[in-house]
């Protein structure tokens, strides 16, 4: 307990009141930056027009990986890209200005549930659980075999989450 | 004791109008990108931040008053013991950051700090909220303590060093003059930190002074023809916060739970980040040894290859 009180005197800000202030002034400052971004603009949201930038970014993002074959969403805003050789599928998400890919190996895909022509695909990944891919009806039945392909099987063994990736 | 202004409370709104300034100078010129979901995201984690340091600090506070008694010498409060502490400190800073890199359990608080993929001065906010409960503090904030640094001091240069990185969260500022270059962590080293290209991979971990990283093989410079991506290997699908702060925790939780071996649980908990039983997974090692083998492949075939998408070659690191 003693240790406690002597620790607390090195507190720079004690006062209860005071740090709610800091911490009232500070949400206030953080909205209006946030607003102030979004009405001075700047960015440009990606859409994907061809599996070109998709696969850009996966080689990119991937070392090694070699893109072959690929197909847009409907809304222009989700891309799959076969590796050549189909051993990996490569997924593309555009997400305001910037692309978040996972290249997906057999058994990554937790679950995967179609209506018509539009696929949910489910991960097992905290920050990316679900993906809703809508595609045409020319590519919906092709990439739909592919794709299951890559769900998990019922006795595969627990792979964890997978997101130990160094940077 | 002398009365210490907390550096980072008097820094708080030069933040704020400089991410405002450059906001705008990014707008005016294209020389740097904000988005509000990022910004947001971002902001939202550096205020989570306060709010842990004022209900968590109080753990590392206590670990501290507690090892003071056992301190080898009294230094006090001259001029030049907060020389010497900052430089001492930054020197710490330099190999509990490295740490932070290549121990996934320290890696878990530390991710959060680069998993936006854009590089501007809010994302210098985006910081974790249970750092104190990774106690990283007992292995290098101790030192100091123990050597008779005074804990006040101590706390005020790593504050101090904190404000420091601040401003080198940024793309407008593109190379600073040699000398300065050499010696401090700029815009331009600090850029490569947050990159994601192999060559990047674990470079410039320093906090003020450049020179740890030219003492102890860990510097890289940046290239014109090799642009900096920012981020994370495996970029986050979001942008909720309490997501972020967990996510990397939720994976080594998965993990030594469905390890199958004790020693399994103990890699994927204290081995470097992206470490699997069976080599599987890709740790920034593993990264860039496949990068340098393909990059050693393309020169030897440069003309077939060089035009592909994503695949090209560049310059051998430098050493």
């Amino acid at each position: 307990m003693r240790l406690a009180v002597k620790a607390s005197k090195y507190y720079l800000m004690d006062s209860p009141l005071a740090i709610l202030i800091v911490l009232g002034v500070s949400a206030l400052a953080i909205g209006a930056l946030i607003v102030l971004n979004r009405l001075i603009g700047g960015w440009q949201d990606i859409c994907f027009e061809d599996s070109a930038l998709p696969s850009q970014r996966l080689q990119e993002d991937v070392v090694g990986f070699r893109a072959g074959e690929g197909v847009v969403s409907a809304d222009g805003l989700a891309a799959l890209v076969m590796e050549q050789g189909e051993a990996r599928l490569g997924l593309v998400l555009a997400r305001a200005n910037r692309c978040v890919t996972r290249v997906l190996r057999p058994g990554e895909i937790a679950r995967l549930d179609a209506d018509g022509t539009r696929f949910h695909v489910h991960f097992n990944d905290f920050t990316l659980p679900r993906v809703t891919i809508d595609l045409d009806d020319s590519a919906a039945q092709g990439w739909g075999e592919r794709m299951r392909r890559f769900v998990r099987q019922p006795v595969a063994q627990p792979d964890g989450e997978g997101h130990a990736r160094a940077s | 004791m002398p009365e210490l202004p907390d550096p980072i409370l008097i820094a708080i709104p030069f933040f704020i109008a400089l991410i405002v300034a450059e906001m705008i100078y990014a707008r005016v010129t294209g020389k740097a990108e904000f988005e509000p979901k990022d910004t947001a995201a971002s902001l939202a984690m550096g205020l989570g931040n306060t709010v842990s340091g004022v209900l968590l600090g109080f753990i590392a506070l206590t670990w501290f008053v507690y090892i003071e008694r056992f301190a080898f010498f009294d230094i006090g409060w001259a001029w030049w013991a907060f020389v010497i502490c900052f430089v001492l400190d930054d020197f710490l800073y330099y190999w509990s950051h490295r740490f932070a890199h290549t121990l996934r359990w320290w890696w878990a608080d530390h991710v959060i700090h680069h998993s936006s993929q854009h590089y501007n001065l809010s994302t210098a906010l985006r910081q974790p909220w249970l750092s104190p409960l990774t106690f990283k503090f007992i292995f290098f904030g101790s030192w100091l303590v123990l050597l008779g640094f005074p804990i006040a001091m101590v706390a005020f240069v790593g504050a101090l060093n904190l404000v420091y990185q601040f401003w080198i969260h940024t793309e407008t500022v593109k190379r600073l003059p040699a000398p300065i270059e050499w010696l401090f962590n700029t815009p331009s080293h600090h850029r490569v930190h947050h990159a994601t290209n192999p060559l990047y991979l674990d470079r410039n971990y320093a906090g003020v002074f450049i020179i740890w990283d030219r003492m102890f093989g860990t510097f890289q410079p940046e290239l014109d023809e090799e642009k900096c991506r920012y981020g994370i290997v495996r970029n986050l699908g979001t942008h909720n916060p309490i997501r972020i702060c967990l996510h990397e925790w939720v994976g080594i939780v998965k993990d030594v739970s469905s390890a199958k071996s004790f020693r399994d649980a103990l890699g994927y908990w204290l081995g470097p980040p992206g470490w699997s039983p069976d080599g599987s997974r890709e740790s920034s090692k593993i990264i860039k040894a496949r990068w340098a083998a393909q990059q050693a492949a393309l020169r030897g075939e440069t003309v077939a290859q060089e035009g592909e998408p994503g695949v090209r070659p560049v310059p051998a690191p430098a050493e």
